[in-house]
C-alpha cells in the first residue's frame, strides 16, 4: 500500500515536471533520481530523463538550485519540493539569494511516516502538487527536549560540552544546510574559532553557527544528518526555534515578507514587548 | 547550463565514503555526501567534503617534462614515451630486468594498479614493485596471512555498530579515519565498551571508558600482559582455542613469562588498569580491535600484529559478526594495490610468485616468461638505487621524497639513477628529481575501482575531462608498453582490464561492474551469484587452523641516550593527507592548517623554555628540521609528535629506516631526537 502510494506519488510529480519541460516554462526540473541503489539529486531536462525520478532520498536540494540559480543568467527553475524545501527557498529569498519568481515548484506533501522521521511540524509547502497534507504534527521528541531544558545550567554546560567535543571539524552542518552560507563564514576565522584543532573550541564554534541559524534555521535536521558524531543539532536548533517564536513571535520559511527580529537598527530594543515572557 | 551529479568514492582514506562530485558545465563545483552509502550514509570528513578541491587547481600537470640540462622542460607525449620506451629497454639490455625498480600507487584504480605490476612484470620481467603499503600495513599483510591465512580487516565497518567492546590501539581514528570513529561513537552509544591504548592522549581518548597510556614501543609487551591476565584468570575461550587454533600450549608458556609486575616495568601500565581492559575484551560477547599504524611501523611490526591475532584468538573473538581484527587501510586504494599484486612477492590476490602453479597461470594468460625471484620493497629498492644496483625507477603516484624514511637518503638514492620516470598528477619532491614526468589523471577525470579497507569494491566515476594533455595511469602504461613491443595491452576501457582481474583472481571473480554499479562487493566474491563476504574467518579460518606465535617483547631499533634524549613519534593529521600534494591545494584545508608543528608536552616545554609557537630544531641522527611547537598534553613527557605532511618541516628527514625483518616496515613511530628552541638575535 504504502509502495502504491509512492509510486503514485512519483508518477503525478513526473507528469506534472514533464509538462513543465514540455512547454518549456523552465529550463530544467531539479530533483531526485534514482541511479540502481542510490537516491541521487539531479537536473531533469528532458522528458526521458524522468523515467529515474525519485522522491525518496533526504537531500536539501534548495542548496543545489540557489547554485545553479546564481550561475544562471535568467530563465526559471523548477523544482520539486518538500515543506523544508520550500522553506529554505523562502528564507533564501529573504536574503536576496534566491529570486522566487524564478522558481516553479511541484509541492510534495510528506506522508505521516515521512514526517515522523524529519521529527517535522510542518510537512508539508505551501502549495501542494503531490500527495495530500496531514496537516500540522508535532513529532517532536519532547522528552529529550525537556530533560534538556531541566538541565541547570552547569549540568547543560556539561551535556553540551561534552557531545560538541566529539566534534572533528567536518563543516558538515554547514555544508549540508542551504542556508548557512554567507561568503565569509565566521567559523572559519581564527579570530573566533582556533584554525587546525580537533575538537574545535567548545562553545564558540558550535554556538557561532547556533547563534547564526537563530532567525533562518527551519528544522529540516540536515544538520543533524550530515553530522558523522551524532550530535543533536537538531535538538539545539529547535530549543532555539522555540525561543524565537516565544520572544519574538517569529517563526523562519513562512512569508517571504517576514522581516527577522534580529535584522534590527537598534533604534528600538527588539525584545521590548517580550521581555515580561523572560 | 548543464548540472548533474557524479556518484564516485572518495580519494582520501581506506573508509571509501560514497561521494557524489558536483559537476556544473564540465567542472567541479562541490562533493557532498551520498545519503544512500553504506559507509558515508550522508557524512563526510573534512577532506571529504573537499575533494573537488585539488582537481582543478593551478599546477596540475598538463603536459610531460623531460629534463634538460637542470630543469624540467615540457614536450609532448610521443617524445616523452618514445624517451622512456627506449630507455627502459636500454637499461634492461645492458644491466637486466631487476636493474629496473616501480613504485606502483594507492591512489590510483585497481585497474592501473594491476596494469602497472603486469607491465613490471610481463613487459620488464622483474618482480621489483612495491608501493607505499609497505610503509603502512605491510606487517598487517604478513601477519594476519600467518596468523589467519587472510591479510584483511576481518569485519566491515557497519559491522563496528554491533560490538559490545571495541579495543581501539595505535589508531587516531577521529582524526584518520573520521567515518569509522562515526561507528565507533555508535557503537559506544548502544553500550559498547570501548577501551583505547595508545602513548598519545587521542580525541577518542575522551569518550573511552578506559584509557591506557604505555610506554611508546612497548605493545608486544602490554598485549601479552593482557594475555597473561587472562589466561591466569581463566578468561579464554577454551572451546574456540581447541576447536580453530594450533600451538596454544607454546604461546601459553611464552605468555606466562610477562606477569604484571614485569609489564609495568616495560610498559609503565598499571597492572589493575591493564586487568580491567583483559576482563572487559575477553569477557564481552563480541569484542573487537581496531588498529592502524601505531602498531605495525615498527620494526617489532609482525611481532605487534601477531599478537593481537593472538589475543583475539585466545579469547575466541574473530570470525563472528561485529567482532574481528580491523586493521584500518590508510589510503583510499591501498587494499586494492595490495589485492592487484603491486607488491614483489605475490599476484592479484595474494598468489605467490614463487609458486610454480601460480606463475604458470600468469605466464599463460599473459603469454611470456615470469620471473621466480620475490623482487625488492620500497625500502630495499632506494638501497640499491644508492648502490648503483638499480638503474632505473618507475614511480606512479608517490612521493618518496617525503613519504619514506630518512629522506636524505632517499635523495641521494634518486639522484643516482639513470632513469627516474613519475607519472603525478602534480609536481611533488619526488617529480623534481624525474628525468621524465608523465601528467596523470586525478579520480575525477577517470573511471575504475576503489577498493577500501574492508574489502569493499566500488566504482570510480568520470566526471570531467581530463585537465590538459593529461591521461589516466591506465591508458599511459598500456601505450608504453605497446611502444615496447608487449602483446596483451589493447584495452579500449577500466572494464575490459577489471574483467582481466576478475578472471585471474579468484577472491574477485564474481565481481564486474555491472554488478558494481548495483552498490559495493566485499571480496571473497567467488562467483556471479556470490554477495560478498561481510566478515572472514567464520567457523574456518582461510587457512584452516588459526596459528598462535609466542612472541618477546623488543625494544625500538633506536633508544633514547644523552645526546638524543627524546622520542619521536611521527603520523598524520586530520586536514591533511599524506605528503600534502592535494590536501595543501585545497584552500579549504590549507585554511585550517597551513604548517606542521612538533607537539612537546607542558613538562618538557618547560624545562627547555619553549613556549608555543617558538621555533625549535629537532634534530636526530639522520637530519633536522626547524618547526613550531605545539604545546599539548596529547604527547606524555619524553615524547614529540610530528605530522609527516609537510615538505617543510618534513619529519621523515629525522625517521628511522631500520626495518622489522619480516616485513620491510621502517620504524616511522619511534626514533630518538633531541630539541632546543632556536633563538633569533634581533
Amino acid at each position: 500500500m504504502a509502495e502504491n502510494d509512492e509510486r503514485a506519488r512519483i508518477e503525478e510529480a513526473r507528469r506534472i515536471a514533464s509538462d513543465l519541460l514540455e512547454n518549456g516554462v523552465v529550463m530544467g526540473v531539479l530533483g531526485l533520481r534514482r541511479v540502481e541503489s542510490h537516491v541521487e539529486p539531479y537536473l531533469f531536462t528532458t522528458k526521458d530523463e524522468l523515467r529515474d525520478l525519485n522522491i525518496s532520498g533526504r537531500y536539501a536540494i534548495a542548496r543545489v538550485a540557489e547554485n545553479l540559480l546564481r550561475r544562471w543568467d535568467e530563465g526559471a527553475l523548477g523544482i520539486i519540493i518538500r515543506g523544508c524545501d520550500e522553506r529554505h527557498l523562502i528564507e533564501l529569498s529573504k536574503k536576496k539569494s534566491v529570486d522566487l519568481k524564478r522558481i516553479i515548484t511541484i509541492g510534495l506533501a510528506c506522508t505521516d511516516h515521512e514526517a515522523k522521521e524529519c521529527h517535522c511540524l510542518r510537512p508539508y509547502p505551501q502549495k501542494i502538487d503531490v500527495g495530500k497534507s496531514i496537516g500540522d504534527v508535532d513529532y517532536q521528541d519532547h522528552e529529550t527536549l525537556a530533560r534538556l531544558m531541566e538541565m541547570d545550567i552547569s549540568e547543560r554546560r556539561r551535556f553540551w560540552s561534552d557531545i560538541f567535543n566529539r566534534c572533528i571539524k567536518c563543516y558538515g552542518c554547514r555544508n549540508s544546510c542551504p542556508l548557512c552560507n554567507c561568503e565569509d563564514c565566521r567559523l572559519e576565522e581564527s579570530r573566533w574559532v582556533r584554525v587546525g584543532e580537533i575538537p574545535p573550541e567548545f562553545p564558540s564554534f558550535h554556538l557561532i553557527r547556533a547563534f547564526h541559524m537563530a532567525d533562518k534555521c527551519v528544522g529540516c535536521g540536515a544538520c543533524e544528518r550530515a553530522c558523522p558524531m551524532g550530535i543533536p543539532l537538531g535538538k539545539l536548533h529547535q530549543l532555539i526555534r522555540e525561543d524565537m517564536k516565544r520572544l519574538f513571535k517569529y517563526e523562519t520559511g513562512l512569508n517571504p515578507e517576514d522581516e527577522s527580529p534580529l535584522q534590527n537598527d537598534l533604534e528600538k530594543n527588539p525584545l521590548e514587548v517580550q521581555l515580561d515572557e523572560l | 547550463m548543464n548540472y548533474k551529479t557524479v556518484m564516485s568514492t572518495c580519494p582520501y582514506c581506506g573508509c571509501g565514503c560514497g561521494i557524489y562530485l558536483e559537476v556544473i558545465d564540465g567542472h567541479l563545483v562541490g562533493t557532498m555526501p551520498s545519503c544512500t552509502h553504506p559507509i558515508s550514509q550522508g557524512s563526510l570528513c573534512i577532506k571529504g567534503w573537499s575533494a573537488h578541491e585539488f582537481v582543478e587547481s593551478d599546477g596540475r600537470l598538463t603536459r610531460p617534462l623531460w629534463k634538460r640540462g637542470a630543469n624540467l622542460e615540457t614536450t609532448d607525449w610521443d617524445t616523452a614515451m618514445y624517451f622512456v620506451a627506449e630507455r627502459l629497454r636500454n637499461i634492461k639490455e645492458t644491466y637486466g630486468p631487476h636493474a629496473i625498480a616501480f613504485l606502483s600507487s594507492a591512489k590510483c584504480t585497481n585497474e592501473e594498479n594491476y596494469l602497472f605490476m603486469k607491465f613490471a612484470r610481463a613487459v620488464i620481467g622483474t618482480n621489483n614493485i612495491d608501493h607505499c603499503a609497505r610503509l603502512c600495513h605491510a606487517p598487517t599483510v604478513a601477519g594476519l596471512a600467518y596468523a589467519f591465512g587472510s591479510g584483511a580487516m576481518t569485519n566491515s565497518i557497519p559491522e563496528l555498530e554491533e560490538a559490545s567492546c571495541i579495543l581501539v590501539t595505535g589508531s587516531n581514528t577521529t582524526e584518520n579515519h573520521p567515518l569509522i570513529a562515526s561507528r565507533i561513537i555508535a557503537a559506544k552509544e548502544k553500550g559498547a565498551y570501548l577501551i583505547v591504548i595508545d602513548p598519545r592522549r587521542i580525541h577518542l581518548a575522551n569518550y573511552a571508558d578506559l584509557f591506557i597510556q604505555p610506554t611508546l614501543g612497548t605493545d608486544v609487551a602490554w598485549i601479552n600482559g593482557m594475555m597473561n591476565i587472562i589466561i591466569n584468570e581463566g578468561w579464554h575461550n577454551r572451546e574456540f582455542i581447541r576447536t580453530r587454533t594450533e600451538n596454544f600450549e607454546a604461546l601459553k608458556a611464552k605468555i606466562s613469562e610477562y606477569t604484571p609486575d614485569r609489564v609495568r616495568s616495560i610498559t609503565g601500565v598499571d597492572p589493575e588498569l591493564l586487568k580491567i581492559a583483559a576482563r572487559a575484551y575477553a569477557l564481552s560477547p563480541n569484542s573487537s580491535i581496531v588498529y592502524t599504524m601505531g602498531i605495525t611501523e615498527h620494526t617489532t611490526g609482525v611481532d605487534n600484529v601477531l599478537s593481537l591475532a593472538n589475543l583475539a584468538m585466545l579469547t575466541g573473538h574473530v570470525g563472528k559478526r561485529g567482532s574481528g581484527i580491523n586493521p584500518l587501510r590508510g589510503q583510499n586504494n591501498v587494499q586494492g594495490a595490495c589485492d592487484m599484486g603491486a607488491l614483489p612477492d605475490v599476484y592479484t590476490g595474494y598468489q605467490k610468485v614463487s609458486d610454480s602453479a601460480s606463475r604458470e597461470k600468469f605466464e599463460k594468460a599473459w603469454g611470456v616468461t615470469l620471473p621466480e625471484e620475490t623482487g625488492l620493497t620500497v625500502v630495499e629498492m632506494i638501497d640499491a638505487a644508492a648502490e648503483g644496483e638499480i638503474k632505473a625507477m618507475y614511480i606512479m603516484g608517490e612521493n618518496p621524497m617525503l613519504s619514506d624514511p630518512d629522506i636524505n637518503h632517499v635523495r641521494e638514492a634518486l639522484a643516482n639513477l639513470d632513469l627516474l620516470v613519475v607519472q603525478d598528477i602534480f609536481i611533488n619532491e619526488t617529480a623534481d628529481l624525474a628525468t621524465v614526468v608523465f601528467p596523470a589523471q586525478s579520480f575525477a577525470e577517470k573511471d575504475g575501482t576503489f577498493t577500501s579497507t574492508d574489502r569493499r569494491v566500488q566504482r570510480v566515476r568520470k566526471a570531467i575531462e581530463p585537465i590538459g594533455e593529461s591521461k589516466a595511469d591506465w591508458q599511459i602504461m598500456s601505450e608504453l608498453a605497446r611502444l615496447m613491443g608487449a602483446k596483451g595491452f589493447d584495452y579500449k576501457n577500466p572494464e575490459e582490464i577489471f574483467k582481466e582481474i576478475s578472471s585471474l583472481t579468484p577472491s574477485y571473480s564474481g565481481i564486474t561492474y555491472e554488478r558494481l554499479d548495483k552498490g559495493s562487493l566485499q571480496w571473497p566474491c567467488r562467483s556471479l551469484d556470490d554477495p560478498g563476504t561481510e566478515y572472514l574467518h567464520k567457523d574456518v579460518f582461510s587457512k584452516g587452523l588459526g596459528t598462535f606465535t609466542p612472541i618477546d617483547w623488543k625494544p625500538p631499533a633506536e633508544v633514547i641516550d644523552e645526546d638524543y634524549p627524546f622520542y619521536l613519534t611521527t603520523g598524520r593529521v586530520h586536514f591533511h593527507y599524506h605528503t600534502g600534494t592535494m590536501t595543501r591545494r585545497s584552500p579549504t584545508l590549507n585554511r585550517e592548517m597551513s604548517s606542521g608543528s612538533v607537539d612537546v608536552n607542558p613538562q618538557d616545554a618547560e624545562k627547555l623554555g619553549i613556549k608555543e609557537k617558538d621555533l625549535v630544531k629537532v634534530r636526530s641522527r639522520r637530519g633536522e628540521v626547524k618547526i613550531r611547537a605545539k604545546i599539548t598534553e596529547m604527547v606524555p613527557p619524553g615524547v614529540v609528535f610530528i605530522p609527516f605532511n609537510f615538505r617543510e618541516s618534513a619529519a621523515n628527514a629525522l625517521t628511522n629506516s631500520a626495518r622489522d625483518p619480516v616485513s620491510k616496515i621502517p620504524e616511522f613511530k619511534v626514533c630518538a631526537v633531541n630539541l632546543e628552541k632556536v633563538t633569533t638575535r634581533r
